[in-house]
């Protein structure tokens, strides 16, 4: 059935809105003599009716959540590829594969840079930006040792010797596949994704399994309580932050370490929250994308020095 | 000239041996090194087998990163959804999960709503889907979503109108 005219579309319309008010059978005379008065209206009036079977799929509360949800997210990532229009898109990520047969390998990211590194048991590591990582394997153990940022570990099967993640605070034996080791000042954290991990504290006696969809603090004296895992907390090894309800001074946090230069935030505005997704790779389009949803303004003083402000109030 | 022409088809074969390669390297690049690039890629050459146009394209890298980046699109807007599905999973009691293919289904026919919705805003397709499928009237839906009537009824309209052109097409 082909679309009606424009025009006819707008009254049929109207006729929806005004006749939802209406209880059932108490159309007015004015709307049959307009249904009547030419085919295009009846088969107008048939389509707009036939909508709601169209819609059927969304009657359920799970499905309902899912469609409202989540649209800001997606807009977001609709204005952010339409900047990509005009060729942001060209600075690319360093997502490089390289094979490391040998011990006591360094592996190293800069600012912005991610690196994927498959070792020689076939475990395999993600670098996130500026991270470094030294790598021992022996008879003995597949020792990693991360000096410095974070690592998305995912161990393979098969190998008899134990698989660990040494930091200044202690060390992380793998129970199982796949976990996130971030260092953050005087502490380690945890996160684990599949499986378990035993923490174990260098200046304690403390070791702690640590369960799939928990995280945890590891200082180098005991560990902290366990929480759940943030959502997509590994979403940075595939070039995304992903944010859900976190404050803008934490979103940006996660996002300078991608830049180089000064990234400074108004105390004002620093606890607005957002959610969304936004590109690591190109940390300026992720800025453009946060002032599209919230009331900030984007001030770039010059290409390393950039203020996140208030947005500027409407003229009166 | 149709797709099963030679000429077109031996166009449609350079174009694949000369730019593949790059597009792919394109594509990665934009999906951040992604397994899908392999997929899109594909989808991409496989959109130019309709054209007839071929053998004048000028700029071809232009025109495959045109037709690579719709498929990106909605490559994102799929998987932003996705997501929000299996987020909205979680929050059910795992008894009550669906299977893997009744999950697939259910994703598909959601996508379908999705794109039916469009560009809706989050509360013109609440108060939209409360009218529709719920059957609750604009005082009702005014009063739930926190605005006038006023702006129930154009959140209607807008609906509507949005619906009716992704099922039948433009009104003329």
């Amino acid at each position: 059935m082909s679309a009606v005219s424009a025009r006819v579309l707008d009254v049929a319309i109207e006729w929806q809105l005004r006749l939802d008010n209406l209880p059932q059978a108490a159309a007015p005379a004015d709307f049959h003599a307009w249904l009547a008065a030419d085919p295009e209206h009846a088969r107008a009036w048939q389509q707009l009716n036939a909508l709601s079977s169209h819609l059927a799929p969304a009657a359920t509360p799970l499905m309902r959540r899912a469609l409202l949800s989540q649209p800001s997210s997606r807009r977001l990532s609709r204005a952010l590829l339409s900047l990509s229009l005009l060729g942001a898109l060209t600075l690319g990520l360093l997502a490089n594969q390289r094979p490391l047969t040998d011990y006591l390998a360094d592996a190293r990211t800069g600012a912005g840079e991610q690196l994927e590194l498959r070792l020689s048991d076939n475990s395999q590591v993600t670098l996130n930006s500026a991270s470094a990582l030294d790598i021992d394997f022996d008879a003995e153990q597949r020792l990693l040792t991360l000096r410095s940022g974070e690592i998305l570990v995912q161990t393979a099967p098969g190998d008899k010797r134990p698989f660990v993640v040494a930091t200044a605070q202690g060390r992380l034996r793998a129970l199982g596949t796949r976990f996130l080791v971030r260092r953050d000042g005087d502490r380690t954290h945890l996160t684990v994704l599949q499986s378990a991990v035993a923490a174990h504290p260098s200046n304690s006696d403390q070791t702690r399994v640590i369960q799939a969809g928990q995280q945890v603090d590891m200082l180098s004296t005991g560990l902290g309580s366990s929480k759940p895992a943030a959502p997509a907390a590994d979403a940075w090894s595939r070039g995304m932050l992903v944010a859900e309800g976190q404050r803008l001074d934490q979103v940006l946090a996660q996002l300078s370490p991608y830049r180089t230069g000064y990234l400074g935030v108004d105390p004002r505005i620093a606890g607005l929250t957002i959610s969304g997704s936004f590109p690591l790779h190109d940390s300026d389009l992720a800025l453009d994308a946060l002032a599209l949803s919230l009331p900030i303004r984007i001030e770039r003083v010059q290409p390393w020095w950039v203020r996140v402000v208030p947005a500027a109030p409407a003229s009166p | 000239m149709s797709a099963g022409d030679p000429t077109q088809q031996h166009v449609l074969g350079l174009l694949y041996r000369d730019h593949r390669e790059w597009l792919l390297g394109w594509l990665r690049k934009s999906l951040y090194g992604h397994e899908r690039a392999e997929d899109l890629s594909q989808d991409t050459f496989v959109r130019l087998l309709g054209r007839t146009d071929l053998a004048e394209v000028r700029e071809p890298r232009a025109l495959l990163t045109t037709i690579a980046r719709g498929l990106l699109v909605d490559h994102f807007r799929r998987s932003a959804l996705e997501r929000s599905y299996l987020d909205a999973l979680q929050g059910q009691p795992e008894t009550s999960h669906p299977s893997p293919e009744e999950q697939a289904i259910a994703l598909q026919a959601l996508q379908e709503v999705d794109r039916l919705l469009g560009n809706l805003s989050v509360k013109a397709r609440q108060a939209f889907l409360l009218n529709r499928l719920d059957g609750l009237g604009h005082a009702e839906i005014a009063e739930r979503l926190g605005v006038s009537v006023s702006r129930v009824r154009q959140y209607l309209a807008q609906g509507l109108r949005q619906c009716y052109v992704a099922v039948y097409g433009e009104a003329q």
